[in-house]
């Protein structure tokens, strides 16, 4: 898969890379126990720090998404079963209040704001056919 | 003997330089104007193309120019080391008939605001393992056997050699330069084979390494593109490799003084070990362009006009030196032309570029310092 990193943006360089790998997963653009690049080669690649690719790195792996091998590097975790924990509820719920807050005052309606989280469940759903 | 010099340089040196300069901007990536990031879409507007005239009117006539009164002093004094400072002015003036384009390219992206409401993205691919297919390095077997042929029929031959054996020849191959018999006057080219090797291996394996250069509005079909050039460029190695191969092994046969070629045999032979690595860079060359974009690929892809690949301009001083400490990479693709460069931001890479400085001035002040004509 590719990944589309944005120098500019407000975004961190380290958080965008580990969005697009979650999403990656979740649209199954990549599979589970797929080889992910090594720290220096990724780095290398987009023309950053080797830390910041560890960090990313590091936390997928704490969160359960990559798993790190010495030898044979980092692949998706193969196992992945990611649960809805009262703590990921949470999160999710905190998230959702600062984003909906805005959407609603900026005028989008309950039910523009339902069609995009369709879309985008959609997306991931078609992937479970194949 | 100064015509074959004269004519070697002429054809493998002065024609070719002048012709790689002038089409250089259609070699070149369509988001690049003069080592300038533009969006694709502009490659066809008015101005791009007029900038790409006047570097061509400008480069045209400069070296042109320089080359008819180079070539006709040498001709007319005789002199051979005048064709090989030439050369140096040459590049120079190809450098600086860049740097001029360059920074008006610059200013007229700045002018007309071209990347203002664009998203600058840099793209890299995941997925290695899918990897287009690369030369496999059993080929450099090839080359190996010649060299090992080489050093096997040295060492048989060594003991019957005289004591004194020749070691430099004309281009008539006739022994000009004579020395005693020792392990390097007898091994030194069977040597120079082993390094040459070695050398090539490590091109290959680096070529094999360096990042691709992902188009950001393009990403499936300039990653393919990147990937057969690669493999374009690898194939190309090993068929120089094979040659210089052959040519070193050929000098070692009139070393050993196993065989002793008629004058025109010989010059034919040295003009096909000069020539067919010289032409063969060209035919790939054309054939690839900067980063593979002129190769026709299956895929079809539209391109996406919201993005633009990073602005990193400013990475590149005069658009020829990359100078980025935040990027790990030590080779990187170059701005303009076909090829490779290194990354000056890296202490390694600094200490490569001032070795190669220090060796090309050195190779061509000190021998008319020591020697003083």
């Amino acid at each position: 898969m590719f990944l589309q990193i944005q120098f500019e943006s407000e975004i961190p360089i380290y958080q965008q890379i580990k969005n697009q790998i979650i999403r990656g997963i979740a649209l199954g653009e990549l599979e589970l126990g797929e080889d992910l690049p090594s720290v220096r080669q990724l780095a290398a690649d987009i023309g950053i720090n080797f830390h910041t690719v560890n960090k990313v790195y590091n936390q997928l792996k704490q969160e359960g998404w990559v798993v790190i091998h010495r030898k044979s590097g980092v692949m998706v975790n193969p196992d992945l079963k990611p649960e809805k924990t009262p703590e990921y509820m949470e999160s999710l719920e905190e998230l959702l209040k600062i984003t909906t807050a805005e959407a609603y005052l900026r005028g989008l309606e309950k039910k523009e704001f339902i069609a995009l989280i369709e879309k985008n469940y959609e997306s991931y759903k078609s992937q479970e056919g194949e | 003997m100064f015509l074959f010099t004269f004519l070697l340089n002429l054809f493998t040196v002065y024609i070719p330089l002048l012709l790689i300069g002038f089409f250089m901007p259609n070699f070149t990536k369509k988001t690049l104007l003069f080592g300038i990031v533009i969006p694709e879409e502009v490659s066809k507007n008015e101005e791009v193309i007029k900038l790409e005239k006047i570097y061509k009117r400008n480069y045209g006539l400069s070296a042109v120019l320089v080359s008819v009164v180079i070539n006709i002093i040498s001709i007319k004094t005789q002199n051979v080391h005048l064709l090989s400072w030439g050369i140096m002015i040459l590049i120079l003036i190809m450098t600086a008939n860049y740097v001029y384009v360059h920074n008006k390219a610059k200013l007229l992206k700045k002018e007309k605001g071209w990347t203002i409401d664009k998203k600058q993205v840099v793209v890299v691919n995941t997925s290695h393992h899918h990897k287009q297919s690369y030369l496999s390095p059993h080929w450099f077997w090839i080359p190996i056997s010649i060299m090992l042929f080489t050093f096997v029929f040295t060492m048989i031959q060594y003991p019957h050699l005289p004591e004194e054996i020749p070691i430099r020849f004309d281009y008539s191959g006739e022994a000009i330069g004579y020395s005693t018999k020792s392990f390097f006057s007898g091994f030194g080219l069977p040597l120079t084979q082993l390094g040459i090797t070695i050398l090539f291996y490590f091109i290959y394996r680096m070529i094999k390494g360096v990042k691709p250069s992902i188009q950001a509005s393009r990403p499936k079909v300039s990653l393919q593109q990147n990937q057969i050039a690669k493999y374009y460029w690898a194939i190309y190695l090993l068929g120089t490799l094979v040659v210089l191969q052959l040519h070193f092994s050929y000098i070692q046969l009139n070393v050993l003084q196993v065989i002793n070629p008629a004058a025109p045999v010989n010059l034919l032979i040295h003009a096909f070990a000069i020539a067919i690595p010289m032409l063969g860079a060209i035919l790939v060359a054309v054939k690839t362009g900067q980063s593979g974009s002129r190769i026709k690929v299956e895929l079809s892809e539209e391109a996406d006009t919201n993005v633009i690949d990073r602005e990193d301009d400013r990475f590149w001083k005069w658009g020829m030196f990359y100078y980025n400490p935040e990027d790990p990479s030590l080779m990187i693709e170059k701005r303009f032309g076909i090829g490779w460069t290194i990354n000056c931001g890296r202490p390694i890479g600094m200490a490569i570029t001032i070795i190669i400085l220090v060796v090309l001035v050195g190779g061509l002040v000190l021998p008319r310092v020591l020697g003083g004509n």
